[in-house]
């Protein structure tokens, strides 16, 4: 059941310059899958914003926020109290496998992963996080990953982890693996790539921008094989690699 | 107690407060936060004869107090909506308008042929104003005689309040609306979205797939209350009101302007209860006038000599 909500902002707090976690309190206990999210209005811009769901424990939930432009600046200044008017849960979340798994995010892309991490421990599984970013200003929350999966980090100027891409970490991946990816196009691409060279499931979250958020309004569509245009905000944001046609 | 209830052409609706086209889905999408029963009626999305992929992504692109959008009638067509959706939809107790597009007149003529005799269908609405899509939608909707010409090829195959959505991208609204009245039309609605486009500076590409797309949303709101009013004067069949609709304050405005009923669009998505808030708004807004009905405001608008 989504619910719309008028949610208390626990903490705004900056992870980096760039990357804001923001807590609410949403008054109403709600089961979220990870890789679902929420709808957040935003004040002084138009449309609601869709922020995957970085952790959920019980009405109180977190996402982790790149700021990007004017809006996601105003929400790193709100304080305790302020409220927020959120949609959720919304979409597809991941479907955990019993599969070995493997947590690819890019930058933050990370978002989602969290509760994933945290979701798949609870199954039992130890899953492997590989995070990336062009720098070490990109590579946030690895104490709170750490608690649920052994991490691994690549950016691109090796100012922490290995040097190179997150791809680069998945070579010596054991096929049937499932990995489970969020982060910029290029690198889900790169992954959809690698999927079928090393025949390893993957599930990928995509991002887009959104009008409704809850498959009415048909602006955040992505092609797929088997059901031509599908909104990214109700068929997905999760799907399956081999639905995607690229 | 006010009363909220209007007639639209024989079209009853228990306020007049509905769900614009393409912004509601098919009230299902949102039926987790609100009762859609409570909405005078629901507009669901353009319906063709067969179904259409629409649009490549992107779609969307956010203005100044705006929304670009190019979906392109994106959509499974009639019959799929005649077996999946129309069964529920008849259960729901509100008006239920089908907005009907097509390529041809022959297409239009085919879609309303097969939802004669659905009784989950309360009005058509017909879209000759869709800016989104290659022939038919705006071809048909900015030339008078054009216009009519496709209402008259409609019209007699219609057993619904046939409502004619207008398009704002002509230059005198009023002869378009005169003409789909004289060629038969119960209603007209106004505004469909206005042509506009957006530029990504960064990429130097245009930020929706087809380079340029309707704009709605509160940006659109001065000109729709312009154009409503326009076409109010021009017209004795009932006017819908729409475009930018934001609060229930921009809904007096279009009953004032002439408007017996408006619709709700892109604000559905900053808040999908506004629908409801509009509804409350109203009622309370009779109440402090001292006045019964809704239909007492409806053309008031008050021109000083």
């Amino acid at each position: 059941m989504k619910k719309l909500v008028n949610a208390a902002v626990v903490s705004a707090s900056l992870l980096s310059p760039a990357y804001l976690l923001l807590i609410v309190n949403t008054g109403t206990a709600i089961p979220v899958a990870a890789g679902q999210f929420a709808s957040i209005g935003l004040p002084g811009v138009c449309l609601r914003r869709p922020f995957s769901i970085h952790d959920a424990d019980g009405a109180v939930l977190s996402f982790l926020i790149k700021i990007v432009g004017g809006g996601t600046r105003r929400l790193a200044k709100l304080k305790p109290g302020d409220t927020l008017s959120i949609m959720y849960p919304l979409g597809n979340g991941f479907m955990l496998s019993e599969k070995p798994a493997v947590l690819v995010g890019g930058g933050c892309g990370l978002a989602p992963l969290l509760l994933l991490a945290k979701q798949l421990q609870a199954a039992g599984a130890r899953p492997l996080a590989v995070l990336g970013g062009r720098s070490k200003d990109d590579i946030v929350e690895l104490g709170a990953l750490a608690k649920y999966a052994a991490v691994r980090v690549a950016t691109e100027d090796g100012s922490l982890g290995a040097r190179g891409l997150v791809t680069a970490e998945l070579n010596d991946l054991k096929s049937g693996a499932a990995v489970y990816a969020c982060g910029p196009e290029a690198m889900l691409k790169a992954l959809h790539k690698l999927a079928a060279e090393k025949n390893f499931h993957l599930q990928l979250s995509l991002e887009a921008l959104m009008a409704c958020g809850v498959g009415a309004c048909l602006g955040c569509v992505t092609d797929t094989l088997k059901d031509g245009r599908v909104c990214v905000c109700s068929a997905g944001p999760v799907f399956n690699a081999e639905d995607l046609p690229w | 107690m006010v009363d909220l209830s209007v007639d639209i052409a024989g079209l009853r609706l228990k306020n007049p407060v509905i769900a614009a086209s393409g912004t509601y889905g098919y009230g299902a999408e949102y039926a987790d936060f609100l009762e859609i029963e409570k909405l005078g009626g629901l507009a669901v999305k353009g319906t063709t004869l067969k179904p259409r992929q629409g649009n490549p992504a992107p779609r969307l692109a956010e203005t100044p107090s705006g929304l670009l959008n190019t979906v392109g009638l994106q959509n499974k067509g009639v019959d799929y909506l005649i077996r999946e959706h129309l069964p529920k939809l008849a259960g729901l107790n509100t008006a239920v308008i089908v907005n009907v597009c097509g390529s041809t007149p022959e297409e239009y003529r085919a879609v309303v042929k097969k939802l004669r005799d659905q009784p989950a269908v309360s009005a058509l609405e017909l879209n000759i104003s869709c800016p989104n899509v290659s022939q038919g939608g705006l071809a048909c909707g900015t030339d008078p005689d054009t216009a009519a010409e496709l209402v008259k090829q409609i019209k007699p195959f219609c057993d619904k309040p046939l409502i004619v959505k207008l398009s704002p991208n002509v230059t005198d609204i009023a002869s378009i609306a005169q003409a789909v009245e004289a060629a038969g039309a119960d209603a007209v609605s106004l505004i469909n979205t206005l042509l506009g486009m957006a530029v990504d500076i960064e990429t130097q590409r245009p930020r929706l797939s087809t380079v340029t797309g309707g704009l709605s949303g509160a940006a659109v709101k001065p000109v729709a209350l312009r154009m409503v009013w326009q076409a109010a004067r021009a017209v004795k069949i009932p006017v819908i009101g729409l475009g930018g609709i934001s609060c229930w304050q921009d809904a007096v405005e279009f009953l004032l302007a002439g408007a017996s009923a408006v619709q709700i669009g892109t604000a559905n998505f900053q808040n999908p209860l506004v629908m409801l808030e509009i509804i409350a708004g109203l009622a309370e807004y009779l109440q402090s006038k001292g006045l019964a009905k809704i239909t007492d405001i409806v053309g008031g608008l008050k021109i000083p000599d």
